[in-house]
């Protein structure tokens, strides 16, 4: 009997709750806001002050990691803009510098750095089909960046100036002086000028390819001596190092220096080589004889002719060519 | 964890331990469910009160708990004032009377009810406040709530054996 009752009991407290439940939802949203409102600020208060103190710490957690990510992405953003906006540049000076040039260029792009250590060849995206030869100069609007070696249809190799296999016949022109070397990679890739011992350097002097060696016409920026060293070993020469014109890690698109004449030809004197801030004096009155370095090996030979402290330029033009020069002064206005 | 699920009577226990189980819950009802809630899944702190309290109760002391906890969580909304106070009063008066009738010494019982009391619960809540857009019900209810039932089962059944029973 009690139990019926407390059963009872229990039927008309829910029975009531939920009348009072169903009240509540029928009445008007402002009333229930108004009536949740009251009751949560006496029953909730406490909690909900806690709670809400809580929920800011955690809004604050999912903003930072809402913020940082945005910032990533900001900075994704901005990553890719700064390396349009250098794409930009570089396109831009290889326009103005492409059609200034009396010789043809091939513009190619980079497909391919080979970075194992320091990058000492490349790939570009011109062949044969192009025009492009083996033994070409690379250029870019700062200066010479290698040459080609080896040539497929689309493809080309090109063996950057850091490579160790690779030497040019150089020109160094002073303020009142020019002297003839040998440029080649040393010890990491560091760019160096070998000059005979008697040869006068400073720093901040200009390196250009000379035109000798077959290659390489006369006139292409090398960089400029950096640092004037004597041979520690033998003492019998002058390696001076030398800051390159083009840093190897920045171009993405270089040209291919077309030869006009004959392969057989010797590149020489290509007059008209303009890169601004390099002025050079044409290979006026001098000649090319069949003991000239025609192959492409020569530069190499001439490189280790100044290894072993002869002098680099060729025997014919070294007599003909005084060793010590005064650049023209036209040369320097261009 | 087939020891946690085989429950001995769920009904029983130390009252100052139930009473602890029961403000924390009341307390995590308000503090701890978000913080807890993994996805879309998130525990249900007043249905694992309402549940135990229920089933300790009975069916008078079950109504006037959901009520009670319906209310709160009501009172921490701005819309629909009653309706967890509807759902739960009924819940706690149904889970009240099934300790008459069920054997609450049958392992996993007390998770299995948490969990259907919550399912039971969301179609309440989730229908009328869904207010016609069934498609957004489908997806909270036969998505949201499923997981959600268990993860509050779960919590639900490891919180009372560690602070509901003697």
């Amino acid at each position: 009997m009690a139990s019926l009752r407390q059963t009872r009991r229990a039927e008309i407290v829910a029975l009531a709750l939920v009348a009072v439940s169903l009240i509540l939802l029928t009445l008007p949203q402002a009333r229930q806001q108004t009536i949740a409102r009251v009751t949560s600020d006496l029953l909730l208060f406490p909690l909900a002050q806690i709670r809400s103190g809580l929920s800011g710490h955690w809004g604050v957690r999912a903003e930072n990691q809402r913020l940082r990510e945005e910032l990533q992405q900001a900075r994704q953003a901005a990553s890719a803009t700064a390396l349009a906006g250098r794409q930009n540049v570089e396109l831009r000076g290889l326009l103005g510098f492409g059609s200034r040039q009396p010789v043809r260029l091939v513009p190619a792009r980079l497909v391919d750095r080979n970075f194992a250590t320091l990058p000492t060849t490349a790939v570009l995206d011109v062949g044969r089909d192009d025009g492009v030869d083996v033994n070409l100069p690379v250029v870019n609007d700062h200066g010479l960046i290698g040459k080609t070696v080896a040539v497929g249809r689309g493809l080309t190799r090109v063996m950057l100036y850091s490579h160790p296999d690779f030497s040019a016949s150089a020109l160094l022109v002073g303020g009142d002086h020019l002297e003839y070397g040998i440029v080649r990679p040393g010890a990491g890739g560091v760019l160096q000028l070998f000059l005979p011992l008697r040869s006068a350097s400073a720093p901040g002097d200009r390196i250009v390819t000379s035109g000798y060696g077959g290659t390489f016409p006369r006139g292409i920026p090398i960089g400029q001596v950096a640092a004037v060293e004597e041979d520690a070993r033998l003492g019998l020469q002058r390696i001076d190092r030398v800051e390159p014109a083009v840093d190897l890690g920045r171009p993405t698109v270089v040209f291919v220096m077309l030869r006009e004449a004959s392969p057989d030809v010797p590149a020489g004197d290509q007059a008209g080589l303009f890169w601004p801030g390099y002025a050079y004096p044409p290979m006026t009155g001098e000649r090319l004889t069949a003991a000239a370095p025609e192959s492409l090996d020569a530069d190499s030979t001439a490189a280790d002719s100044v290894a072993a402290g002869r002098p680099a330029a060729p025997a014919d033009t070294a007599g003909s060519e005084p060793a010590t020069a005064r650049p023209e002064p036209s040369a320097e206005s261009e | 964890m087939a020891d946690v699920f085989a429950s001995q009577d769920v009904a029983r226990g130390s009252a100052g331990r139930f009473a602890v189980f029961l403000a924390v819950c009341v307390v995590g009802m308000v503090l701890l469910e978000e913080p807890l809630a993994a996805g879309g899944a998130v525990p249900d702190l007043a249905v694992i009160g309402l549940t135990f309290g229920a089933l300790r109760w009975g069916a008078l002391g079950g109504s006037i708990l959901g009520f009670t906890l319906g209310l709160f969580r009501d009172s921490m909304g701005l819309s629909y004032l009653g309706l967890n106070a509807l759902g739960m009063t009924i819940l706690g008066y149904g889970l009240g009377k099934a300790r008459e009738t069920l054997y609450l010494t049958t392992p996993g019982v007390d998770f299995l009810l948490v969990a259907g009391a919550k399912l039971a619960l969301d179609v309440l809540v989730l229908g009328v406040a869904a207010d016609g857009a069934w498609q957004s019900f489908e997806l909270r209810f036969f998505w949201e709530s499923p997981v959600s039932a268990i993860v509050t089962a779960v919590l639900g059944a490891l919180g009372h054996r560690l602070l509901g029973r003697r």
